[in-house]
C-alpha cells in the first residue's frame, strides 16, 4: 500500500482529488483514522491517501475541515470527516457487505457498546480498572450474542471502532497488563479472529512500530527518507 | 413487608441487568429517585419510559423529540449526583440520561435515544433519511459539539461575570460554521428535524441568559437569532421549556456542587 510523508504547517495544499475518486486524509497511526481505513478495506474500496501531520497541521487543511482532524473523506465535492460519521457514510453509500445492522434495536446496541467502551476505555493512559469495566460489557455482550464478532459472524462497525485500541493495548499488555484468559475468554478469542482477518493485517502495524511512535510521535516513522 | 418479586429483564441489555428483587408501588413524580431508594416496577407492556433530569439537556433532546413525535410516555427523574444502585444496575451502566425502556429493553445516549425513536415510531421521522443530508447533519453537531458545547460551562461563568474576553475563539468560530449552514428556516428545512431539536437544549439556555455575547448576537449571528425566535414558537420547545430564572437557579446550584434538581418544584409538589 503506497504511503506518504504527512503534509505538514506550511505546505502546498494538494490538488483536489479527480472526480469519483476517494481521497482519505488521514495519519498512519492515528487510530480514529485507522477506524476509517478499516471500513474503507472491509468493503474493498479503492482510494487515495493524503497523510498530514497532525501535531503541525497544514493551513490548507483547516479549509477542508474547520476541525482540522483526521480521518477525513473527499468524494465527489462532498467532505465528510468524524471516523464514526465517515464510517456510517461509506457504509450506507457504497456496496458491498453492510457493516451497519438494519433493525433498529440492534442499531441501538452498537450504538450504546461504543458509548460504554468510549466511557470506560480512556484514550491516552489506559486505566486498569476502567479500562477491564468496560471489557467486561464487550466480553458479556459476546458471550451473550454467541457470536464470534460484534457485527455477528463477520466484523461490523463496531468490531473496526474498538480493533485500533486493541492492537495499540499490545503495547502495553505484558507483565501484569495482559487480559486474564479465565476473565475474558471471548474478547481474546475476538482479538484473534480480528487478528486473522486480511484487513486487520492490511491496515495494522506491529507492536514495535506503535511503541517507538507513542514515545516519539513521528508521522513518517518507518517511511524510506 | 415488601413483595418480593423477579422481573425477567428481555432483550440484548439483559447481560448488564440483575432482576429486581425487591419493589414498591412507586408513584411517577418530578422529584429525582435517588441513592437507596426502591427500583420502581417496570412500565407495563407496550408503555414507554423515560428515565431523564429536569435539567439535563441531553435528555432534553429526548423529551424534545417525544413532544415533537407525539408519544406518549412516563419520566422518572434520575438524582444525577446520587444515583439510585438499580438505576446503574438495571438501566444504564454509563448511568446517565436520558434512557428509554420499553417492555424489558433499555436505549441510553441521547442520540442513540432519538434515532432509535425515529425508527420505532416511523410516523414524522425527524431523522433524515438520505444519507448524505443526514451525515452533514451528524457533522454539524460534531462542530458544534466540540467548539461551542465545550464551552457552555466557560459561557455562563463569563456571562455570570460580564466578561467574555477569555471565551474561547472556537465558541464564536463554531457559531459561525452553525450560521452559514443554515440555509433554510430550520435545519431540517421548512420544518424542524432531528440537527433542530439536538441543537436546541443549548440555544434554549444561550437565549434566556442576558448580556449574551457579541457572539450570539443579532448583529454576528441574525439567520440563528431568526432560527432561536422560530424554534421558541414550535410547540415541543414550549412543552420542553424552562425559564431562565430556573436554569439559572439550578446551574449555581451545580457550580457550588449541590445541584438543586427540585427548582422549581412547589413545597408540596408531588408531581
Amino acid at each position: 500500500m503506497p504511503t506518504q510523508k504527512a503534509y505538514k504547517t506550511g505546505s502546498t495544499a494538494p490538488e483536489p482529488p479527480a472526480p469519483g475518486v476517494v481521497r482519505l486524509i488521514s495519519m498512519r497511526f492515528c487510530p480514529f483514522a485507522h477506524r476509517t481505513r478499516l471500513v474503507l478495506a472491509a468493503k474493498g474500496i479503492e482510494y487515495e491517501t493524503v497523510n498530514v501531520c497532525t501535531k503541525n497541521k497544514p493551513e490548507w487543511f483547516f479549509s477542508i475541515n474547520p476541525l482540522a482532524k483526521v480521518p477525513t473523506l473527499q468524494h465527489d465535492g462532498k467532505v465528510v470527516y468524524e471516523s464514526l460519521v465517515c464510517n456510517e457514510y461509506v457504509d450506507r453509500v457504497f456496496p458491498g457487505r453492510k457493516l451497519l445492522p438494519e433493525e433498529p434495536l440492534e442499531k441501538a446496541r452498537i450504538g450504546m457498546l461504543q458509548a460504554i467502551w468510549d466511557a470506560k476505555r480512556n484514550g491516552k493512559t489506559p486505566s486498569r480498572p476502567l479500562r477491564n469495566e468496560g471489557l467486561s460489557f464487550l466480553e458479556k455482550d459476546l458471550a451473550t450474542g454467541d457470536r464470534p464478532f460484534f457485527g455477528g459472524e463477520q466484523p461490523g462497525l463496531l468490531d473496526y471502532s474498538i480493533w485500533p485500541f486493541f492492537e495499540r493495548f499490545e503495547t502495553t499488555l505484558h507483565g501484569d497488563l495482559k487480559l486474564p484468559q479465565a476473565e475474558f475468554p471471548k474478547v481474546l478469542g475476538w482479538k484473534a479472529a480480528m487478528f486473522d482477518r486480511p484487513e486487520v493485517k492490511t491496515c495494522g502495524f506491529d507492536t514495535a512500530t506503535y511503541t517507538s511512535v507513542a514515545a516519539n510521535y513521528d508521522p513518517d516513522f518507518g517511511l524510506a527518507a | 413487608m415488601f413483595t418480593i418479586r423477579r422481573y425477567r429483564v428481555l432483550g440484548s441489555f439483559s447481560v448488564f441487568c440483575r432482576p429486581c428483587s425487591q419493589t414498591v408501588a412507586a408513584m411517577p413524580t418530578e422529584r429525582p429517585m435517588k441513592r437507596g431508594s426502591a427500583c420502581p416496577p417496570p412500565p407495563g407492556p407496550g408503555k414507554l419510559r423515560l428515565y431523564s433530569m429536569r435539567f439535563c439537556p441531553y435528555a432534553q433532546r429526548t423529551r424534545l423529540f417525544l413532544a415533537a413525535k407525539g408519544i406518549e410516555h412516563e419520566t422518572i427523574n434520575i438524582h444525577l449526583k446520587q444515583k439510585p444502585k438499580w438505576f446503574l444496575l438495571e438501566k444504564n451502566p454509563v448511568g446517565k440520561v436520558p434512557v428509554l425502556e420499553k417492555d424489558g429493553e433499555m436505549v441510553f445516549e441521547s442520540l442513540v435515544c432519538n434515532e432509535y425513536l425515529d425508527h420505532a415510531y416511523p410516523e414524522h421521522c425527524l431523522t433524515p433519511r438520505d444519507p448524505v443530508e443526514k451525515m452533514r447533519q451528524s457533522m454539524l453537531l460534531s462542530v458544534f459539539d466540540q467548539m461551542v458545547m465545550s464551552h457552555y460551562y466557560s459561557y455562563l461563568r463569563a456571562s455570570q461575570a460580564g466578561d467574555y474576553s477569555a471565551l474561547s475563539k472556537k465558541f464564536g468560530f463554531g457559531l459561525q460554521h452553525l450560521e452559514k449552514a443554515l440555509t433554510q428556516p430550520f435545519f431540517g428545512g421548512s420544518q424542524p428535524g432531528a440537527l433542530d431539536y439536538n441543537l436546541w437544549p443549548w440555544f434554549e439556555r444561550f437565549s434566556t441568559i442576558p448580556n449574551r455575547s457579541e457572539e450570539l448576537s443579532e448583529r454576528r449571528v441574525p439567520r440563528l437569532t431568526a432560527w432561536m425566535e422560530r424554534m421558541l414558537e414550535q410547540p415541543a420547545v414550549k412543552a420542553c421549556h424552562m425559564p431562565y430564572e430556573l436554569y439559572s437557579q439550578f446551574v449555581t446550584s451545580f457550580a457550588a456542587g449541590d445541584p438543586d434538581y427540585d427548582a422549581g418544584l412547589g413545597r408540596w409538589s408531588s408531581l
